[in-house]
């Protein structure tokens, strides 16, 4: 019975914020509607012909100027004619190719009544009946067996393209969580999720978007505890999209958030299996692009972008203790040098008196206004992250020693800035390292230099209206029709036990209603008895 | 269905919004009113005039839950007549306006005292605007939110407050009943004009999701609201003499010029910018009630037009005229004035009406 | 509506180019840090402000100046025609009085802007300067930090040995305003150096009326505060032949804990005041031969005695001199309401004749490391 109600409830909260939240997407999906009709056609349905020969040539004049495309015809016992393989030489396993085709085929050795399909020792085997699938196919890494005299062509799943090894997140280091971060096929980052859930409600849809690029999209979701009106909205928002290509996550991200103008990331962008499952396991709905290693996860709360999952692989005092740090770090992030430059040139009588004098003498020889001098001293350190971001390590290590000294030493020997400004600087760019999520510290450097103009011009009065908008957008955001303040406002308490502090696990036993899950109860009585019982 | 049903609100929020309306202003000078009328047993009529509030807050919802799907517009139009009730509403529209511009320019004349001396006026004005607007233009909805939120961010203050406790006298306090009853209950008048801000819930009420905690939720918002002006007004007292406390303009804000922190001094710099936070929650309301009533009234649902409108008369006026120190008195005394018809008159004629005259609503739905 | 938007916030924009105008950058202001008064024989006011000095360049971190005005605002402008930055008040640290203005009645007006001004910190210490003011301002050594910081580290770690009041600029407010109480405020003095000498008494209107040793405020501060920061006290202990020797019997102790309860009431046309004060000490010191083991309770009772007899002289003094500093008429109000009443306006005159019953009750609760 309790069940029910939280479901009903959620249900009912939900249908809340669509009809607000569609208000806000509409106008540009009936744009989209629009394009949808003027979408040029390429070529109509092409049945196969029962005449090898037309097929290749055929195929010939699709794939002009392709010189990886290998037709190789032979003849072969089982067949009543020639057959061509066809397949883009570095997309396809050539090992499976060889072995598990060819050979078979050429030599064969059971009897002559088998017929051509069961010969192939591969999984995945298809048919296709019309030229575009068949040229589909071949783009896509298969390879094709056109049969003298018959209308189907045989598609075999032979991937096997470039890839690179499973390797520890770069992005998302854990010290105590798995080691195996997502690849560059949507394939193996499916499995890999699936590895940690490994029941029959995982399920997958999948969608191809782009016009040119076809990426393969796929929706993952727990049936039995995914918001079903959550998921039709990411997948409407995916099917609505015209494009030539979804290259990686982010343009996927940005193509289908709430708010386009937001500073806010709305949505996760991970890279981390374990963190996808968890957030599967609370109700949430993940994306995997092909082709990107890092999978997207709909809905988002401000603060989801907080926590990691190193969290819940550490003691509870400690995952808090280090959560409520990384609160006070986008605090400081955001507004240090904001409040550095409030302090020192309208609201002076808040600094204590023996730390106003040294402030004072160390402002003293610096000959631009305090507004400038921060804005010199955080444009160079965000020059200094972009130059060693993209660096080969070793030169980017040079990069941080010439920072270092320069920044550390001579610019205040100089006196062009001041010794306060430097250790607010280096404060700062501590605080936004401790921000987990990129996409987040990103927008917090961004929302830094607003708070700084805002400062410079109105002092802490500046400050608090730059707040006030700030709170007011974050409020008024919406992630796939949740709101993005949840669970601070609007305000769900059962969910505070994950927000600031986090709660031993054992306690946490429904799922966070923030996520829009409809079946809420994740655990039963695990609390631990020790051996007093 | 339910006509409000993509804005609903929680009772959080509907607690919050009302205890936000009603903290304002008020706080800053309340201790000094009763100082002046009550002596030291002032704190007394703050609990008589929350007893007050709180039961024509009853009589409130009890009205408002005849015709649970309407706001007050809608109700007076269907009581008195289209017409009529046009008038009436209109007459809410213009107490509306006048508390919310009684709120934005206490707020900007604070900041022009303490914070901002030389900065004109219509400049702390337009930065205003930018949060009104970010806030007021998605609706109830984002407003109960943003109470709530700033309930949150202001938790920090009666901690700070507590570390005053050593520079307290408690021996002000006493005698009790020093002079009798008298003037504890002419205290009061002044002290249910601090609780103005329920009568939000004429606005409030359809959109709360869960109608049967209407009662609870706005007692309690009275609740939180007399244990803030209870406090504030105990530390005061405590602070200072009672000889002395009718000396200062806003006895509250001198409170927090005394806390010192080894990191911190001038506390009341930072709790007058945090006190900007509690302001806008008591403006904020009667601004988006004011667009949402004319906007109803023109029969549109989109109050954003007429926000942006009344944003853009507010710098136009504010660019012309900016009230005198006094002016803003007499704004603050007619709202009192105002405020006690529209919040505790009001809502009992319109029990006594909802009672007398049973009007069904004409497009009921089945 | 996004468009309504940008034109919003690029109007926004245009329009807060004149916003920096509260705007005042810490290396352009002249942070005051000790505000004077004073008056010379002319009876002119004089005022006279202490500085930081930012500059490198500069030998010297401090600048004193001194100015006439009429009253403090006037003597901001004359400030700001000598000092290189713009004169601000808002983190002034000591406000200092000398004696020929604490002679004249309502010196305290002119404390008027301090109070008026939002802006002006009411944190500041109030200290009464026995002497002409400019000494204290023009006192700057090599071997001393800034005068003003110096002054102020001076006072705040007296006050925590209990050897003066600390009284804020604030809490001079309440004290000038509240009847039932008459001010008390740090006292300077220069001998050889500048040093603190116990605690200035004024009268209602704030003129000076006494002088407290630092000994005696440790008392006071016990009726007054309780227990607040360290006291030690050091008393003579009874002694048959004391008078010639060179070291005469001293006893000191620290007081560890201190509850009082003061029991109000008016009988025969005066006010009678019972303050029934518990303490529990620890013996630091005693240059004389006891057995504690034995006498404890003896010693206990001429330590009474002798605090007794300390508390006796101190409120005579006051009574005599018509001041209430302890803050009798505090518990006269709380406790007497409808007499006080009638006396409020003239309470140090009804203090006077008011009796006054010390009973002290000690506690020794240790003895040190030896016996």
């Amino acid at each position: 019975m309790g069940k029910n109600t939280h479901d009903n409830e959620s249900k009912s909260k939900y249908r809340e914020d669509r009809g607000y939240m569609s208000l806000k997407g509409w106008l540009g999906r009936k744009r989209a509607l629009a394009m949808l009709g003027k979408r040029p056609i390429t070529g109509s349905i092409q049945p196969i012909s029962d005449r090898l020969d037309e097929n290749i040539a055929m195929l010939q004049t699709i794939f002009t100027l392709t010189p990886d495309l290998i037709i190789r015809t032979f003849e072969s016992n089982f067949a009543e004619g020639r057959v061509a393989l066809v397949y883009l030489s570095g997309l396809v396993d050539k090992n499976s190719i060889n072995n598990n085709m060819l050979r078979p085929l050429l030599n064969p050795t059971s009897n002559a009544d088998t017929s051509i399909v069961d010969l192939l020792s591969v999984g995945a085997i298809s048919n296709a009946y019309d030229m575009e699938t068949v040229e589909a196919e071949i783009l896509q890494g298969s390879s094709v067996l056109l049969i003298e005299g018959r209308t189907e062509a045989c598609v075999v799943e032979t991937h096997g393209w470039p890839q690179r090894a499973v390797e520890d997140p770069q992005m998302e280091a854990s010290l105590k969580g798995a080691h195996q971060g997502f690849v560059e096929t949507d394939i193996q980052n499916i499995a890999l999720i699936r590895r940690y859930l490994p029941n029959r409600e995982l399920k997958i849809k999948q969608l191809r978007v782009g016009e040119r690029g076809k990426t393969k999209l796929s929706i993952m979701y727990m049936e039995d505890i995914a918001s079903p009106d959550v998921l039709k909205e990411m997948e409407d928002r995916i099917k609505l999209l015209n494009i030539d290509a979804v290259i990686n996550t982010g343009e996927l991200a940005e193509l289908i958030e709430d708010n386009p103008f937001s500073p806010f990331p709305q949505l996760v962008t991970t890279e981390r299996p374990d963190s996808v499952a968890s957030h599967l396991l609370q109700g949430r709905i993940a994306v995997v692009v092909d082709r990107s290693p890092s999978v997207l996860v709909g809905p988002a709360t401000f603060a989801s972008f907080f926590q990691t999952v190193d969290d819940y692989s550490t003691r509870w005092p400690v995952a808090t203790f280090i959560r409520l740090l990384r609160y006070l770090a986008f605090l400081v992030a955001t507004f240090l040098p904001a409040v550095y430059i409030a302090l020192v040139s309208f609201n002076y009588e808040v600094i204590p008196i023996d730390l106003i004098l040294s402030v004072g003498e160390s402002r003293e020889r610096v000959p631009f206004p305090p507004l400038l001098e921060a804005m010199l001293m955080e444009l160079t350190l965000e020059m200094l992250r972009e130059a060693g971001v993209r660096l080969p390590a070793p030169i980017g290590q040079t990069v941080g020693i010439v920072g270092g000294i320069v920044i550390g030493q001579a610019v205040v020997q100089a006196g062009v800035v001041s010794n306060i400004m430097v250790i607010v600087v280096a404060f700062t760019a501590i605080a936004s390292f401790i921000i987990p999520n990129y996409d987040m510290a990103s927008a917090l450097r961004l929302l830094r230099f607003v708070m700084m103009g805002l400062a410079g011009m109105f002092g802490i009065v500046g400050i608090v209206i730059g707040l006030m908008t700030m709170m007011g957008h974050m409020i008024s955001l919406e992630s796939l029709g949740v709101p993005y303040g949840s669970p601070l406002a609007p305000t769900r308490y059962s969910d505070w036990k994950d927000l600031f502090v986090r709660v031993p696990l054992w306690n946490m036993k429904n799922r966070p209603v923030s996520a829009r899950a409809r079946q809420l109860k994740r655990q039963g009585e695990n609390r631990p008895e020790g051996d007093g019982k | 269905m339910k006509k409000y049903a993509y804005n609903e609100i929680t009772v959080m929020q509907y607690i919050f919004l009302i205890h936000g309306a009603q903290v304002g202003i008020g706080v800053l000078t309340l201790p000094r009113d009763l100082a002046n009328i009550v002596g030291t047993d002032g704190w007394m009529s703050i609990i008589l005039g929350w007893a007050v509030s709180v039961m024509v807050s009853l009589i409130l919802t009890k009205a408002m839950s005849r015709y649970p799907e309407m706001t007050i517009i809608e109700i007076l139009q269907l009581l008195l007549g289209k017409w009529l009730g046009k008038a009436v509403v209109f007459l809410i529209v213009l107490y509306c306006i006048l508390a919310s511009m009684t709120v934005f320019t206490y707020a900007v004349a604070l900041i022009n005292n303490w914070l901002l001396p030389q900065t004109p006026a219509y400049i702390v004005v337009l930065l205003f605007i930018i949060p009104a607007h970010q806030v007021i233009q998605s609706g109830v909805r984002v407003l109960g939110r943003y109470s709530e939120l700033v309930f949150y961010f202001t938790l920090w203050m009666p901690l700070v407050l507590l570390t005053m406790w050593r520079n307290m006298h408690w021996l002000h306090l006493l005698p009790v009943l020093r002079e009798g009853w008298a003037p504890i209950f002419q205290g009061v008048p002044s002290t249910i004009l601090s609780f103005v801000g329920f009568e939000l819930s004429f606005f409030l009420y359809p959109f709360l999701q869960k109608k049967q905690y209407a009662a609870l939720g706005i007692v309690t918002a009275n609740t939180l609201s007399m244990l803030v002006y209870l406090s504030v007004t105990l530390f005061c007292f405590g602070f200072y003499s009672p000889d002395e406390i009718t000396q200062f303009t806003w006895p509250t804000l001198g409170l927090w010029k005394i806390v010192e922190f080894r990191f911190l001094e001038r506390v009341d710099i930072l709790f007058l910018a945090s006190y900007m936070f509690i302001l806008s929650t008591t403006g904020l309301p009667y601004m988006l009630f004011t667009v949402f009533t004319t906007s109803q009234l023109l029969g549109k649902q989109d109050h954003r037009k007429h926000l942006y409108i009344f944003l853009f008369l507010i710098i136009v006026v504010s660019f012309i005229y900016m009230p005198s120190f006094s002016d803003m008195q007499k704004l603050v005394k007619l709202w009192g004035k105002v405020g006690l018809v529209v919040a505790y008159a009001f809502p009992v004629v319109l029990a006594a009406a909802v009672m007398f005259i049973r009007k069904k609503p004409k497009e009921q739905e089945a | 509506m996004r468009k309504v938007l940008n034109i919003g916030l690029a109007l926004f924009l245009l329009l807060s180019l004149p916003g920096c105008m509260d705007r005042i950058d810490l290396e352009d202001a002249t942070l005051t840090l000790m505000i004077g008064l004073d008056v010379n024989e002319k009876n002119e006011l004089l005022f006279y402000a202490s500085s930081p000095v930012f500059s490198r360049e500069a030998q010297v971190k401090s600048e004193e100046n001194g100015v006439k005005a009429h009253s403090l605002r006037e003597s901001r402008q004359r400030f700001d025609e000598m000092v290189s930055g713009v004169t601000l008040s808002g983190k002034v640290q000591l406000f200092v009085v000398g004696r020929r203005l604490l002679q004249t009645t309502d010196w305290f007006q002119l404390m008027d802007v301090v109070y008026r001004d939002a802006r002006f910190s009411v944190n500041a210490r109030m200290i009464a300067y026995d002497g002409p003011v400019h000494e204290l301002f023009h006192m700057q050594t090599k071997a001393k930090p800034r005068v003003a910081l110096h002054l102020l580290k001076l006072v705040d770690t007296a006050n925590r040995r209990n050897i003066t009041v600390k009284t804020s600029v604030q809490e001079l407010h309440r004290q000038i305003y509240e009847k039932g109480l008459t001010p008390s405020i740090t006292k300077l003095n220069k001998v050889k150096e500048v040093q603190v000498e116990g605690t200035a008494l004024l009268t209602e209107k704030g003129g000076f009326a006494t002088a407290l040793t630092g000994r005696e405020t440790a008392f006071l501060q016990m009726l007054l505060q309780g227990k607040r920061g360290e006291i030690s006290i050091s008393l003579p202990y009874p002694d048959s032949d004391g008078a010639e020797k060179t070291i005469q019997r001293r006893i000191s102790f620290f007081v560890k804990g201190l509850s009082k309860k003061v029991k109000t009431s008016f009988v025969d046309g005066r006010f009678h005041f019972n303050v029934d004060m518990k303490l529990r000490v620890s013996i630091s010191e005693r240059i004389f031969p006891f057995d504690m083991d034995e006498d404890y309770k003896k010693m206990g009772t001429v330590l009474e005695k002798e605090i007794q007899a300390e508390y006796q002289d101190l409120l005579l003094k006051c009574q005599k001199l018509k001041i209430d500093p302890f803050g009798f008429g505090l518990h006269a109000r709380a406790y007497e309401y409808d007499e006080w009443k009638k006396v409020q306006n003239e309470w140090t005159q009804a203090f006077s004749q008011a009796k006054v019953n010390i009973v002290t009750h000690v506690d020794i609760k240790g003895n040190g490391n030896i016996k």
